[in-house]
C-alpha cells in the first residue's frame, strides 16, 4: 500500500503529501526534504485517509 | 562492425579497426557513442553545460528550452482517497492542501522563480498557478462557479 505523509498546515488543516513514484527518494527522505522545517508529520498508509472529500477543507491533524 | 576506442578499467586504451566507417566509442567495453554515415547514437545520461540546440522540423538548429518538471496526477478522492501520481519528472511529491488545493514539490530546485508554468485540468474548469517558490509551486483548481474543486486529471509542466 502507499505510503503517505500528514502534516499540520497553518490554517488548522492538513495537508497529504503523496510521493512520485519515480522520485526515487525513500519516505523518510521525503519527509525530511518536502515537510516544512518544524512541522510535525506522520507517515501513514493511504488507507487511512478518507476516500470522502465533501468536507475535505474540515479535516484536522492530530498528534 | 565499427572502430572502437575503449577505455578499460583493466588495459588502459584498447583500440580496434576495420574499414565499416563507423566509429564506436566505449567505456570498459560498453558503447556510450556511435558515429555512422548516418548519424550518432548515444546511451547512458547526458550532461550539456552548454545550450542544446536542434533542428527537428523548427526549421533551423535552435536553441531549446526544456521542461524542468512535469506531472499528471488525479486530485479528486480516488480509491485511495489521495493524489495518485500517474507519471512525473523531477517531482517528490503532490501535497493535497485542500480542495482544489495543491503543492507541486520538485526534486531538484529551480534556479530562481523567474520559470513559467502552464497546466490544465479537464472537464472545462480551470487552473491557477498560485505561489511560485524555486521548490514548489502551488496551483488552485476551480470549477465554473470559481469555487475551489478537485479534478481528476491535473496536468503541469515547468520550463526554464
Amino acid at each position: 500500500m502507499t505510503q503517505l505523509i500528514i502534516y499540520p498546515n497553518d490554517n488548522g488543516g492538513v495537508v497529504v503529501l503523496t510521493p512520485a513514484p519515480e522520485c526515487g527518494l525513500t519516505i523518510e527522505q521525503i519527509a525530511a526534504k518536502d515537510v516544512p522545517a518544524g512541522k510535525p508529520y506522520k507517515i501513514v498508509d493511504g488507507s487511512d485517509i478518507p476516500t470522502d472529500r465533501t468536507f475535505r477543507n474540515a479535516w484536522e491533524y492530530q498528534e | 562492425m565499427a572502430v572502437t576506442l575503449n577505455a578499460s578499467t583493466t588495459t588502459g586504451l584498447v583500440q580496434s579497426a576495420d574499414t565499416s566507417g563507423s566509429l564506436n566509442i566505449q567505456s570498459n567495453g560498453t558503447t556510450v557513442l556511435g558515429v555512422t554515415s548516418t548519424g550518432t547514437s548515444v546511451t547512458g545520461t547526458q550532461s550539456v553545460s552548454g545550450n542544446l540546440s536542434f533542428n527537428s522540423g523548427y526549421g533551423s538548429s535552435a536553441v531549446a528550452y526544456g521542461c524542468r518538471a512535469w506531472v499528471n496526477f488525479n486530485g479528486t478522492t480516488n480509491t485511495g482517497g489521495f493524489c495518485t501520481i500517474r507519471g512525473s519528472g523531477n517531482v517528490t511529491t503532490v501535497a493535497d492542501n485542500g480542495t482544489g488545493d495543491y503543492t507541486i514539490n520538485f526534486t531538484t530546485a529551480m534556479p530562481d522563480t523567474n520559470y513559467s508554468a502552464v497546466g490544465n485540468v479537464t472537464g472545462g474548469k480551470f487552473l491557477g498557478m498560485d505561489v511560485l517558490l524555486v521548490g514548489s509551486i502551488q496551483i488552485a483548481s476551480r470549477d465554473v462557479a470559481n469555487a475551489p474543486s478537485d479534478q481528476s486529471n491535473v496536468l503541469v509542466a515547468v520550463f526554464r
